[in-house]
């Protein structure tokens, strides 16, 4: 049936409108999906994959310099070895949610996955420094470890704070379980010598010394069941700086019999030992000083002279800057803006002064020559210990911890230095090893400041 | 009814049309965004890795032993030194007046 141009059927007409539209709703539809597939788009899946790496704040040195950047995924570190024992590095995340693994990178995660950076008070000159001379005085000396700390007085900033055996963060094969130690911070170690100031400084504080006191000082001295020996020879009597100056270990044990064992620890605590460091940016140990309830005699001897007693040497380079403080202890800092407690006065500025006095003379006039730095003055200590190994429970013959705690410029003190090597098997004398260890990064921290006046032979007047 | 039908037909293959242009320029922007976001963390593995080449020239560590490879030494150790300039300024002429007037006769 032929239907009309103008109307056709009712029903045909109905269905046709019908189906013009069904078309005109389909056909965009197909075109719209056609389009897509003709330019190859797919739909996004969900979530969509397009999450940017996640960020991570950058490690610096108070200059700028950058230690640590990039990524989570790809962090990096351009300075290679320099201060990665403090740095530490990052990996994959933790069941903890945490990338860092060690170092800053581990105690800072929280804020550096906030993508804040983390500002050290590093200074990258002088740790380098440090950490050359004591990879070359360990390679030097067939040293097994090391470390050096260098605060800056006043501040407490830790400038520079070397380790060796070292590793490379961005390399992975040189992360042995040796090399990861930050020893500066973690090593406890029994200081020797090094110690014998804090003793004379309590003992002039409490008023139980004069600095013009002579002590007697035989050679040898049986305490309880152990003989205490002197090493340089002196004379039967000595005044209170030259036991600093001799290092006798039988006049400072003289002079401790002043304290109840007691008054001696308490004293020891004062100055920082047996104490946690309160450093809350990185881990650090509190050295072992055990309670004077559990001494017996010779203990009391033996930590007069630096042994039975460990510390770090984070914790000695902070008890050796309170002479350079003017008595203050001022806690040591590494990251900028980190909440420390407030410094404490631990020495009267005339003890301080008394003992840096000393120390000057210790230096000056022993055979620590090794130990000045040209053009500046040294307050300065040697210490030469026995190592004590747990294992066996007893100290082992023929190791030794060699160290050198110092001071310069002595008459405007801006920094302390705490070197130490151990079980070197060429040299077993502080003086010979850890002095000139100390000399050598002294003298570029001098040049790093610039040549001091005193230094130059003035030629010319226009 | 019929007038409103054919509006709201019109309306909808409109917005039909729009929400596949909408779509298409939706996945031109994703596929852009996210090879932006490829191109950035590849600059910054790169920035990375040229910081660290550049380190290994010019960080303290590597300046510190290359100058002792080469022999030198901390300027404190050097052990003689010469003040080749002035240690202060000459000082200034002062003039007997504030205001100094000369005239010259040529």
């Amino acid at each position: 049936m032929a239907l009309n141009k103008k109307s056709g059927s009712p029903t045909q007409l109905y269905l046709a409108r019908r189906y013009l539209v069904l078309m005109l709703a389909v056909v965009p539809l197909f075109a719209a999906l056609g389009g897509f597939v003709r330019q190859q788009l797919q739909l996004p899946t969900w979530p969509a994959p397009m999450a940017e790496p996640i960020p991570r704040g950058r490690i610096l040195a108070r200059d700028g310099t950058v230690l640590a950047e990039g990524a989570a995924s790809y962090r990096r570190y351009p300075q290679g070895q320099l201060a990665s024992h403090l740095i530490g590095f990052s990996g994959a995340v933790q069941p903890d949610g945490r990338y860092g693994l060690e170092g800053l990178e581990y105690t800072y995660d929280q804020r550096l996955q906030a993508g804040e950076p983390v500002v050290t008070t590093l200074d990258p000159t002088l740790q380098a420094a440090a950490e050359r001379h004591l990879r070359d005085a360990i390679i030097r000396h067939e040293a097994d470890n090391g470390a050096v700390v260098m605060i800056e007085t006043g501040t407490g900033h830790v400038l520079a704070a070397a380790s060796y055996p070292s590793f490379d963060p961005n390399m992975r094969e040189t992360r042995t379980q040796a090399a990861l130690t930050n020893r500066a911070f973690l090593q406890q170690y029994e200081p020797g010598s090094v110690m014998k100031p804090f003793v004379v400084a309590a003992l002039l504080e409490s008023g139980r010394l004069r600095p013009d006191e002579v002590i007697p000082a035989e050679m040898a001295l049986r305490v309880g069941s152990k003989t205490f020996r002197d090493v340089a020879q002196h004379d039967s009597h000595l005044a209170v700086p030259d036991i600093l100056r001799y290092s006798s270990n039988v006049a400072m044990i003289h002079l401790s019999d002043r304290f109840t064992p007691e008054e001696q620890h308490a004293w020891l605590r004062h100055f920082g030992f047996g104490q946690e460091m309160g450093l809350n940016s990185i881990f650090t140990r509190t050295g072992q000083l055990n309670h004077w309830q559990h001494w017996v005699p010779q203990d009391k001897a033996s930590i007069t002279i630096g042994q039975s007693v460990s510390t770090t040497a984070l914790q000695l380079a902070a008890a050796y800057s309170i002479f350079a403080n003017d008595g203050l202890y001022i806690p040591p800092q590494l990251v900028v803006g980190e909440k420390l407690s407030l410094p404490k006065r631990a020495l009267s500025p005339e003890t301080a002064l008394a003992v840096r006095s000393m120390l000057v003379y210790t230096v000056e006039e022993s055979s620590l020559r090794n130990s000045k730095i040209p053009f500046v003055s040294v307050a300065g200590k040697t210490g030469t210990a026995d190592i004590f190994d747990q294992a066996s429970g007893r100290y082992i013959d023929g190791d030794y911890t060699l160290g050198f705690a110092g001071i310069f410029p002595a008459e405007n003190p801006r920094i302390t230095m705490v070197v130490y090597l151990q079980k070197p098997r060429n040299g077993t004398m502080s003086t010979l090893v850890a002095a000139p260890l100390f000399r050598a990064i002294g003298s570029e921290v001098v040049a790093h400041w610039g040549l001091p006046l005193n230094a130059l032979t003035y030629v010319g007047q226009p | 009814m019929k007038m409103h039908r054919k509006t709201l037909s019109a309306l909808y293959i409109v917005l039909l049309l729009t929400l596949a242009t909408l779509g298409v320029h939706n996945q031109q922007q994703f596929r852009l965004q996210h090879s932006l976001i490829q191109e950035k963390d590849s600059q910054h593995q790169r920035l990375a890795e040229l910081r660290g080449m550049a380190a290994s020239i010019t960080s303290p560590l590597a300046v510190s032993q290359w100058a002792a490879s080469s022999g030198m030494i901390p300027a404190t150790e050097a052990g003689d030194f010469e003040q080749v300039t002035p240690l202060t300024s000459p000082e200034p002429i002062p003039l007997e007046s504030g205001l100094e007037v000369r005239t010259v006769w040529r």
